[in-house]
């Protein structure tokens, strides 16, 4: 069982309790205008080419590299291979990688594992595993293997979700997930639907639906400048709390500008450009004001 | 009459002559012009009667042990009060070292210990310096600029009898054109007495070919020498109980029972600790008549130390005052740089006091505060060890409650020395190890951790010596371990792994120098496959390890012909039962330690030509070689394609196994020495002070992608920022090379403030794991990069950021230029 994995990232502090192994799945079906991780949208395996091509001369220049006719990078990067030669790895036997970024690996479950495995030891009692991407239930086999395969070895499992997903996925992973990381953007539909691409009806009911089952539930809120960074959107935070005191914690999450230096390519031009990240005093006074609304916030 | 006018006697007892009150230094050179002083002759004449009766007594023939012990008590009596201390007069300063050159050249040939006693009463007023305000002790000193110290602190090194020709220099200008003559004369005669010089003429050929130069600042090469008798760890428990006193009725006693050529060495120990109590006692009488006496605080800072340095002079310390002085005292005087297990020997005097009363915490943390004042001031900054912690400490509530407040006081003085060191272990008082995360979590450099779970079983097995004894391991220096006051392991050479595999792939060739070096390759193309390059590469390490550890040896050797090192003797285990100096035949084990650079850049290296050349056939070695030779220029999709390989440090079994199985090799080859050359124990030490800046700028482009003169690795740490896999990842590969065959090996690793603020819980899980499995050491520190960013444009507003080098630290704007770029370098968790 292969997954598309963008970055495993060892030793990782913000990804849940204690120490982690974070695994980021490519694909996402939800398009935030502040994603941070502009790699991880696409489900396909990307390539960005580090001398400034466009995806045509991209484009020529694999096939001269490779001599295959059949490959491809089409204007979202996305690449495709030639007949038979489903990933880049199998496409380009040389190391002619140097000229470009390849985002995204096929890997296996138990590739990931044998990290998993060797960070174990510094997990202690809290840390673990954490599934996130993209969304991870957009590759629900790989991620429920995964799930289980770390169950089974006694890890810690988190599945950091943007909560657009299959809820028939959901339930298969109550057993092995033991904390959902669950992102909510806004409280107002259309508002979401403007900035995400899709409403949040959908993830509002597997909210219920989790917790309805008794999993344990941190909500985390991207808080971004000039879209929720405000005290009304703290207030609603607020009462989303106390209608649904069996959510484990809020965790807020400054927006950070970062990402602009990643991949410009894929950043599409969407206003955001000029956001600031969020200050970190900002932040303090935030997790000051939501305490005293008695909401259990982790930062 | 003054104290250079002291005459010595060759049974190292001092008289004191009714000179003519002064010693024209012109008339010391009297092997030099045939007229000879009046006093001088006296001198000699003496020492040669001395020598006919000492030779008697030696065959039986007269017992003049008690007119000998008797003359110099009553000499001391009545000269003491009027010794030269603090004298700043060049002319008198040049005076007192013609003396020295004189004993020296007199004694030396005659009897060591003679010597060496000797000329500790001749240094000994010129290396102390006055007490200052607001120093809480005294010790402030500096080394002369001849005489007699078991290291001398500088690149070039040294040990045993020494002479400072830059200090020389300095001294000659504006005297007299007599005194500069003088000088002149001082370094001619110590040019033939370089203990550098003088180790390698005891070289066979084959060593001088293998370590042609001691220059390993200054030129190209695979290993240098290293001329020292560094990191002794006295017995300064034994100091505390028995006091100057005791110890001089433990020599006196052993003296009238031992052997005849014993008798010698006991009075010269008698001799050295009567100097001193001298210093103790010209301290007080300094003290008393202050230019100006002091008021307020000063005055009773002044009361106490007069108080605490008389009763120090012959009697045990009762309190933490009077035992960190003479703790202090004994260590400079002895030229230690190490400090040793402080709470093992202060930790109860720090209760004893609290329990009386008589003293604060508050108070005691100053005390330790100015104690590290004196440290930082003699800039050993390779060494200065002070260790607190850990498993075998008698007294372990005492010793922890002490181990507090040293990790406050260097919270607050935020030196570079002393550094400061913490042993831990399962089961200690956690409060111990929160507060070194504390003192951390303000950004300053120690204390360094230890963990002796790991280290006691590995240095059990590496020294392969009773657990009891590797209970009491300690690391000195930048790291390397030794056995408290029972093992000596001065590290006597360096050698570079990167040029040793360099000089390899070019078939025996210093491209640097253009001459042959080490192990040459004679096939036309060699390293058809991996293997033979492999071979070819320890064959190569493995001949200079065995040069190395004859050197080693070589150098004890000489250090022990040279003289019995009186105060090292004295304070280490089994020198007095066995009535033998600490290189002869005194210390219970005397081993080595050899200095690993480019260990990493070496496997790393490899581990890309096995990939690249062997494996995916992509560079041929012809063609790896002309890139590495043109320092990749021309190359750069190449050096992509070695950059890219493998690296150290990311828990890839490519490159960790590499490392670790040339780690095994080379640490195994240099275990394997000992017993061939004769050591007790001879291992590898990796490591890392700034040699590796040093080293690095004779080390042409390495096949790990590194360019050409750059620093090389540090310690057993990944290559500057090679490490990118995430803290864990890092963690999982220092684990791997092996801990129990080697005397030590340093990890630096840099986090984010964030780690010990934020999140300080995971960070203690995360060490946890690291010690959990394997995880012997750890530097931690925590940097922020735009501090030091900013102290490279204002290093003005930056003098007081520490940071770590590799085994030691510094002011960061002190550093050289590439010092500080490689610290940025170094990947920041
Ligand atoms: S849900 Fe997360 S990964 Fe998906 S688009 Fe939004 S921010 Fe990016």
């Amino acid at each position: 069982m292969k997954g598309l994995v963008f970055d495993v990232q060892r030793g990782a502090l913000t990804n849940g309790p204690g120490i982690r192994t974070t695994v980021f799945l490519k694909g996402c079906p939800l398009n935030c205008a502040w994603c941070h991780n502009p790699e991880s949208k696409s489900f396909r395996v990307q390539i960005i080419s580090k001398i400034g091509e466009g995806p045509e001369q991209l484009t020529q220049r694999l096939r001269r590299i490779t001599k295959e006719k059949g490959v491809r990078v089409n204007q979202n990067y996305e690449f495709s291979g030639p007949e038979g030669k489903e990933t880049v790895q199998e496409a380009f036997t040389v190391c002619e990688e140097e000229q470009f970024t390849v985002l995204g690996k096929w890997v296996g479950v138990e590739e990931i594992m044998t990290v998993v495995e060797r960070d174990q030891k510094f997990y202690g009692k809290e840390g673990g595993l954490t599934i996130s991407g993209g969304e991870p239930l957009a590759q629900p086999q790989f991620t429920l293997a995964l799930l289980k395969e770390a169950k089974n070895k006694g890890i810690h499992t988190c599945v950091d979700t943007s909560g657009y997903c299959s809820k028939r996925h959901l339930k298969a992973s109550l057993p092995v997930t033991d904390l959902y990381l669950f992102d909510m953007k806004l409280f107002n539909a259309s508002e979401h639907k403007k900035y995400t691409g899709k409403d949040n009806h959908r993830i509002l009911k597997n909210l219920q639906f989790l917790l309805s089952q008794g999993a344990l539930v941190r909500v985390r809120f991207p808080m971004v400048p000039g879209i929720n960074d405000t005290d009304d959107f703290l207030e609603s935070i607020g009462d989303f709390y106390h209608r649904h005191p069996s959510v484990s914690a809020i965790e807020l999450m400054p927006y950070e500008n970062y990402w602009l230096g990643k991949y410009p390519q894929l950043v599409q031009n969407n206003g955001f450009q000029d956001t600031k990240s969020l200050h970190t005093e900002k932040l303090g006074t935030m997790v000051e004001k939501l305490k005293k609304l008695k909401v259990p916030v982790i930062n | 009459m003054n104290w250079a006018e002291l005459v010595v006697n060759p049974t190292a007892f001092m008289i004191g002559l009714p000179g003519n009150g002064h010693l024209d230094g012109a008339r010391c050179l009297y092997w030099k012009y045939p007229v000879i002083d009046l006093f001088l002759t006296l001198i000699i004449f003496f020492i040669h009667v001395i020598l006919y009766l000492s030779n008697l007594v030696r065959y039986g023939f007269l017992n003049i042990d008690a007119i000998v012990m008797n003359s110099v008590i009553s000499s001391l009596a009545t000269n003491s009060d009027q010794m030269d201390f603090f004298q700043d007069d060049p002319t008198e300063i040049i005076r007192a070292l013609c003396n020295i050159t004189e004993l020296h050249k007199e004694l030396l040939e005659k009897d060591k210990n003679a010597c060496e006693a000797a000329i500790h009463w001749l240094q000994t007023p010129l290396m102390f310096m006055p007490w200052q305000e607001g120093d809480l002790f005294v010790g402030r000193a500096k080394l002369p600029p001849l005489g007699f110290t078991p290291q001398v602190y500088s690149k070039k090194g040294g040990f045993g009898y020494y002479c400072d020709t830059e200090q020389l220099d300095e001294l000659s200008k504006g005297v007299s054109q007599k005194d500069k003559h003088r000088i002149e004369n001082i370094k001619h005669y110590w040019e033939h007495h370089d203990s550098n010089d003088l180790t390698r003429a005891k070289y066979p050929d084959w060593l001088s070919e293998l370590l042609p130069s001691d220059d390993w600042i200054g030129q190209s090469g695979i290993a240098f020498p290293l001329y020292r008798m560094s990191g002794a760890q006295l017995d300064f428990k034994k100091l505390m109980i028995k006091g100057i006193g005791g110890l001089q009725k433990e020599v006196k006693e052993a003296g009238s029972v031992a052997r005849d050529d014993s008798k010698l060495l006991f009075e010269a120990m008698y001799s050295a600790l009567e100097v001193l109590s001298i210093v103790c006692l010209q301290y007080a009488d300094y003290l008393k008549r202050l230019p100006v006496s002091p008021k307020g605080a000063a005055a009773g800072t002044v009361a106490l130390l007069i108080g605490t340095l008389e009763h120090i002079a012959s009697k045990p310390p009762d309190n933490l005052h009077q035992a960190c002085q003479l703790s202090y005292l004994y260590t400079v005087i002895s030229g230690a740089q190490n400090y040793g297990r402080m709470d093992l020997y202060l930790g109860d005097f720090y209760m004893n006091d609290l329990a009386n009363g008589t003293l604060n915490e508050e108070t005691a943390i100053g005390y330790l505060q100015s104690l590290w004042r004196l440290m930082d001031a003699r800039k050993t900054v390779y060494d200065g060890r002070v260790i607190v912690g850990g498993r075998g400490r008698t007294n372990e509530a005492a010793a922890d409650s002490f181990a507090l407040i040293a990790m406050e006081a260097s919270k607050r003085e935020r030196s570079v020395l002393p550094q400061l060191t913490l042993r831990l272990y399962k089961g200690m008082n956690p409060i111990l190890r929160e507060k070194a995360m504390d003192v951390l979590a303000t950004g300053y450099v120690y204390p360094m951790l230890y963990n002796d779970d790991v280290n006691i079983p590995s240095v059990q097995k590496a020294f392969q010596v009773p657990m009891e004894d590797a209970k009491d391991y300690v690391p000195f220096g930048c790291g390397e371990y030794i056995l408290n006051h029972k093992s000596f392991g001065t590290p006597s050479g360096v050698i570079n792994l990167a040029k040793a595999l360099e000089v390899t792939l070019y078939k025996g060739i210093d491209l640097i120098t253009g001459k042959g070096a080490g192990v040459r390759t004679i096939a036309k193309k060699p390293f058809r496959t991996f293997e033979s390059l492999l071979a070819a590469y320890k064959k190569q390490v493995e001949r200079h390890v065995e040069a190395l550890a004859l050197q080693e040896k070589l150098e004890y050797e000489y250090a022990a012909e040279m003289a019995p090192f009186l105060y090292y003797s004295i304070l280490y285990d089994d020198c007095i039962e066995r009535g033998k100096p600490i290189f002869e035949g005194g210390v219970r084990y005397l081993g080595g330690t050899l200095e690993a650079y480019g260990n990493v850049n070496a496997a790393d290296s490899l581990t890309a030509i096995k990939q690249l050349v062997y494996e995916e056939e992509k560079l041929t070695i012809a063609e790896l070689l002309q890139l590495l030779q043109a320092d990749f220029d021309g190359y750069e999709l190449q050096r992509k394609w070695l950059l890219n390989a493998p690296k150290y440090g990311n828990d890839d079994d490519r490159a960790d196994a590499m490392m670790t199985k040339l780690h095994e090799h080379l640490c195994l080859t240099t275990q394997k020495q000992a017993s061939l050359v004769g050591l007790d124990n001879y291992l590898i030490v990796v490591i890392n002070n700034d040699a590796n800046t040093d080293l690095g700028k004779h080390t042409l482009a390495t096949a790990d992608g590194r360019k050409a003169y750059e620093s090389l690795n540090n310690g057993n740490a990944a290559y500057h920022g090679a490490d990118k896999n995430g803290i864990t990842a890092l963690l999982n590969s220092l684990l791997k090379p092996r801990t129990d065959i080697h005397a030590g090996a340093v990890q630096n690793i840099k986090f984010s403030k964030d780690w010990f603020v934020r999140y300080r819980k995971k960070l203690n899980v995360l060490l946890n794991g690291y010690f959990d499995n394997g995880g012997a050491q750890a530097m931690l520190t925590v940097v922020d990069r735009n501090d030091l960013e900013q102290a490279m444009i204002t290093p003005e507003k930056y003098t007081n950021l520490v940071v770590r080098v590799g085994g030691f630290s510094a002011r960061f704007v002190e550093l050289r230029k590439e010092t500080q770029l490689e610290i940025l370098a170094r990947t920041l968790y």
